[in-house]
């Protein structure tokens, strides 16, 4: 009997571990694997193979009666076709072992089989092998992975850094936590075998992962398997890895911010070059890739890289991950091969959009990232298709929007966000994006003037070109992607006022039609300000100035009497 | 108005006054020359026996000497008026009075002296470092406040003075027969006495961090005391769970830090500096950048409010006013009863479940605002039982 419960972050947060604990209790030994990424149906409790879903107290104790092969309901718990198939349209290289084997525990993920091959392999034919392959860093630019390696191991020195940016920044971004939960020795072997190509053993290499301090249970999945690493000899004095916890700050997702972070500095970019690999933390060479990007390693090097570049396009190798979010019905992670189209991803395993919605868009690549419409969702996934709509390949967020969602908020949003998080260091992006979000909110509520879009896109255009850092440059996109495809909506807003999504609260009014109102005054007892007149058997209105658009009224009438405008 | 800004405003007063020649203490009317107790008054001011800043006790006390840091807190016109500027030592004044300090400065430009600073301000926060003085004086200054706020002017005394430095304060006794007389008479100036402390009960105050000897003033229903600083030992045990941290970088002090004493107070981020051998500044810097240091106490209970794109979507500005109203504190802020304190950040990465917050490293996923609200109310329930 093979029994086990999946125990990820968002596992846990959906009721795993009761779930777990009535397995326990009754006296069956339940395993624990990461997250399997139908984040949608968690809990997730796996048995011979099977898996079941949404598994509350009662699923759990069907469960364990089937278990000891006792009558049992179990079967009301059990996945669904509809929901396999979410699992079947994949492809999981990085994934290969997330939500299957057990993060905990060496054993279940074995030798490190493509370590020693690496090992009978010179460096210089590992770094081929790499090219071969054609993997680009996963962390969203997809710069060729065994460029930075060999530019590392041609940079002369007796020591050497190997880092991982685990510092998953981007809003709407989950793999690299889900990954290094669900497979943490996938991540140690890959920065082995990076060590190894970039100059160990001779030279002295230490490996650092940079985590998110927010993902308490990565870092301690992580720091066990390290351990156990240690134990089975494979880390030892000559290169060790260590965890370092970053502090919350989004710019340190950029090489050199982070890299400043490690020294214990404010985490800011420095002009490139000279890039890591010639002087990096500390001034020595230092490789920095991004997790998905090491996991994937392994199995390039035990598959052979050919493999892996028979997947994906001329440009794009191999699979990505991704988070989808947002209105999708089966938000969760997924890898999907290069080459497949957003609608695929959407419509495919993210089984569209939820609750019988509009789609508007999706979000790609966090706050560097843009919002790609409808009419474009047959780009391919691709870095270079990608970039081409405005938009980039990202880290592997895709939020998606649907009709309720107002672009030129999501615009103010983002804007907000890295308006927070620029380190001040340039003028451009420290000053630039706080005029643009006063402009963008200045539009939300209502005070949008004529020549309000052509100054965001002069001021978004100067950011691009007057920006240090990656961060800096690609600030504006989410403003002139949203120019780009929703401009009506944005000028919806300046002109006419209006908010079609009914999003922003200063622009929308509630309204009951006295036609349809029976008066039965839940919408009067519901509202907080007081702003519903009328009395028993009268119908009711909207005092305009009184009301604080919460919409309290219109999810208390059961009759649709109240209109949103 | 707080009680040292009527001060200020009386001695602004006075200051009027006394350009035009007038001392206030000597041409009193007659109703006040007329009280039974004036005479005794009379005679105490007339010998020098009114406590007051010109006693040649203090000087005898203090021996200030060259290279000495000298504070002088309230009625900083000695240094014009009583001699203080031929003080080998270097003189600093605090006084509440704006003219005065104007005053003072016009007299320090005019006579060509050197001092170490004045400052317009009031006595119980000054903007002086710890351990900074090696004499100091605050005579005739407390009678005007009541216990709180002599409270903190010990402790700001205490603070910035160094260790066995010498100090000499002086006090009313309300316990004396002569204190309605004086009262009167302060009243007449127009800043009434406020003082509220026995002299029993103020010496319990003193002994914790002085030594000290009495001097009592009957005439005028004044006490001098002479204070010497204890030499309180440093506390070795100070942060010592933090020692075998240092060595891990400045941000990883400041986690350890933080996890170990909740926030990084500025007393924390000064040990900090002082033992990484960095500048405070550099400290400050690094503290306020990253989003997980807090400058501020917590709550026992630390909710994260996500507010990333997933979340946003789905309606994390509901959740966050949610909690605003079941809190009662804006972000950023701890609840009076210290139970919750309460930020947003930028994304937990559970985005699946959004919209989410976390409290204290567990996640709490698909919120509605009644859920929010439920959730904070159970714990609520938890802690105050």
């Amino acid at each position: 009997m093979r029994l086990s419960v999946g125990r990820g972050s968002c596992g846990i947060a959906a009721g795993a571990d009761e779930a777990l604990n009535i397995l326990n209790e009754a006296g069956l030994e339940a395993g624990t694997v990461g997250c399997i990424g139908l984040c949608y149906l968690e809990p997730i409790v796996s048995l011979d193979g099977e898996l079941y879903v949404k598994v509350n107290k009662e699923g759990a104790a069907e469960i364990a009666k089937a278990a000891k092969g006792q009558d049992n309901n179990a079967k009301d718990w059990l996945i669904s076709e509809g929901d396999k198939a979410v699992l079947a349209g994949q492809q999981r290289i990085a994934l290969r072992n997330c939500g299957i084997i057990n993060p905990e525990e060496l054993e279940a993920y074995g030798l490190y089989r493509a370590y020693e091959k690496a090992l009978t392999m010179s460096p210089e034919a590992v770094i081929e092998a790499l090219k071969t392959s054609g993997l680009g860093g996963r962390g969203g630019a997809g710069f060729p992975t065994w460029f930075k390696w060999d530019a590392c191991r041609k940079s002369a020195g007796d020591k050497k850094y190997i880092i991982c940016n685990a510092d998953e920044g981007d809003p709407g971004a989950f793999m690299d936590r889900a990954l290094i939960e669900g497979d943490p020795h996938a991540l140690i072997e890959g920065m082995m075998i990076a060590a190894y190509a970039i100059g160990h053993p001779s030279a002295h290499v230490e490996g650092i992962v940079y985590a998110r301090a927010e993902y308490p249970l990565a870092i301690t999945r992580l720091g066990r398997a390290i351990g156990q690493a240690r134990a089975a000899g494979y880390l030892n004095d000559s290169f060790d890895i260590r965890i370092k916890e970053g502090a919350g700050a989004f710019v340190c997702g950029e090489e050199t911010a982070l890299i400043a972070s490690i020294e214990g500095e404010r985490g800011m970019p420095r002009l490139k070059p000279p890039f890591p690999a010639q002087s990096g933390l500390w001034g020595l060479p230092t490789n920095i890739n991004n997790v998905e990007t090491y996991a994937n390693v392994p199995y390039i090097i035990l598959n052979g890289p050919e493999r892996f570049a028979e997947i994906g396009t001329e440009s794009s190798k191999g699979t990505k991950v991704f988070a989808l979010t947002g209105k999708i019905k089966n938000g969760g992670l997924v890898e999907i091969p290069m080459g497949r189209s957003l609608r695929e991803v959407i419509y495919g395993p993210g089984g569209g959009v939820r609750g019988g919605k509009a789609f508007k868009a999706v979000q790609m690549g966090g706050p560097s990232g843009g919002c790609i419409p409808e009419s474009l969702l047959d780009t391919l996934i691709d870095y270079k298709a990608l970039t081409a709509t405005g938009a980039i390949m990202g880290s592997g967020g895709m939020v998606v929007m649907d009709e309720d969602t107002c672009m030129v908020d999501m615009a103010r949003f983002f804007l907000d966000f890295i308006c927070k998080e620029s380190c001040g260091k340039c003028v451009h992006c420290r000053i630039g994006t706080k005029r643009m979000l006063e402009i963008l909110i200045r539009i939300t509520e209502g005070g949008g003037e004529e020549g309000d879009i052509e100054r965001l896109l002069e001021l978004g255009q100067q950011i691009k070109d007057g920006a240090l850092c990656g961060l800096g440059q690609t600030a504006s996109n989410p403003v002139l992607t949203t120019i780009r495809y929703f401009r009506n909506e944005y000028e919806d807003h300046i002109a006419h006022k209006k908010c079609t999504a009914h999003s922003c609260k200063a622009l929308i009014h509630y309204e009951i039609n006295r036609d349809r109102c029976v008066a039965c005054g839940l919408c009067r007892k519901a509202c907080p300000a007081g702003a519903v007149q009328g009395a028993p058997k009268v119908a009711h209105s909207i005092d305009q100035d009184k009301c604080v658009k919460c919409g309290k009224c219109m999810e208390s009438c059961r009759f649709g009497a109240v209109l949103i405008n | 108005m707080e009680d040292f800004e009527i001060v200020g405003k009386s001695y602004d007063k006075t200051i009027e006054l006394g350009a035009k020649g007038i001392d206030p203490y000597k041409d009193l009317p007659e109703w006040i020359k007329a009280d039974p107790d004036y005479p005794a008054f009379e005679r105490a001011r007339n010998d020098g026996g009114d406590s007051g800043s010109d006693d040649p006790r203090i000087k005898a006390f203090l021996n200030p000497s060259a290279g000495e840091r000298f504070v002088d807190l309230g009625c900083s016109l000695n240094l014009m008026l009583r001699g203080y500027d031929a003080w080998p030592s270097e003189y600093h004044g605090v006084d509440v009075s704006a003219k005065t300090i104007e005053l003072l400065k016009g007299f320090v430009a005019k006579n060509n002296l050197t001092v170490g600073a004045l400052i317009n301000g009031s006595l119980h926060e000054t903007p002086f470092e710890a351990d900074y003085f090696d004499i100091g004086a605050c005579v005739g200054s407390l009678e005007y406040f009541k216990k709180d706020f002599v409270e903190k002017a010990l402790s700001e005394f205490n603070r910035i003075l160094k260790p066995s430095g010498r100090f000499v304060l002086d006090i009313p006794n309300i316990t004396s027969p002569m204190r309605r007389f004086m009262n009167i008479l302060e009243e007449y100036q127009g800043r009434p006495d406020k003082f509220d402390i026995s002299p029993d009960e103020f010496e319990a105050m003193l002994r914790p961090f002085f030594s000290f000897e009495r001097v009592d003033y009957d005439g005028v229903a004044m006490i001098q005391y002479y204070l010497t600083k204890k030499e309180m030992k440093k506390e070795p045990n100070k942060y010592k769970e933090l020692e075998p941290y240092l060595e891990s970088g400045l941000i990883g002090v400041l986690q350890k830090a933080q996890g170990l004493y909740g926030w990084l107070s500025e007393d924390l981020l000064a040990h900090v500096a002082e033992k990484t051998g960095q500048s405070r500044a550099k400290v400050y810097g690094v503290a306020t950048f990253y989003a997980q240091f807090r400058l501020k106490p917590m709550g026992r209970r630390h909710i994260l409010l996500c507010q990333g794109t997933a979340c946003h979507v789905n309606g994390s500005a509901e959740i966050e006013e949610a909690v605003r109203e079941e809190l009662g504190v804006s972000e950023g802020e701890t609840t009076a009863d210290g139970i919750f304190s309460y930020n947003n950040v930028a994304c937990l990465g559970c985005c699946s479940l959004s919209p989410a917050m976390m409290i204290d490293g567990k996640a709490y996923g698909s919120l509605t605002p009644g859920k929010a609200k439920a959730i904070i109310r159970e714990i609520r329930k938890e802690e105050t039982v």
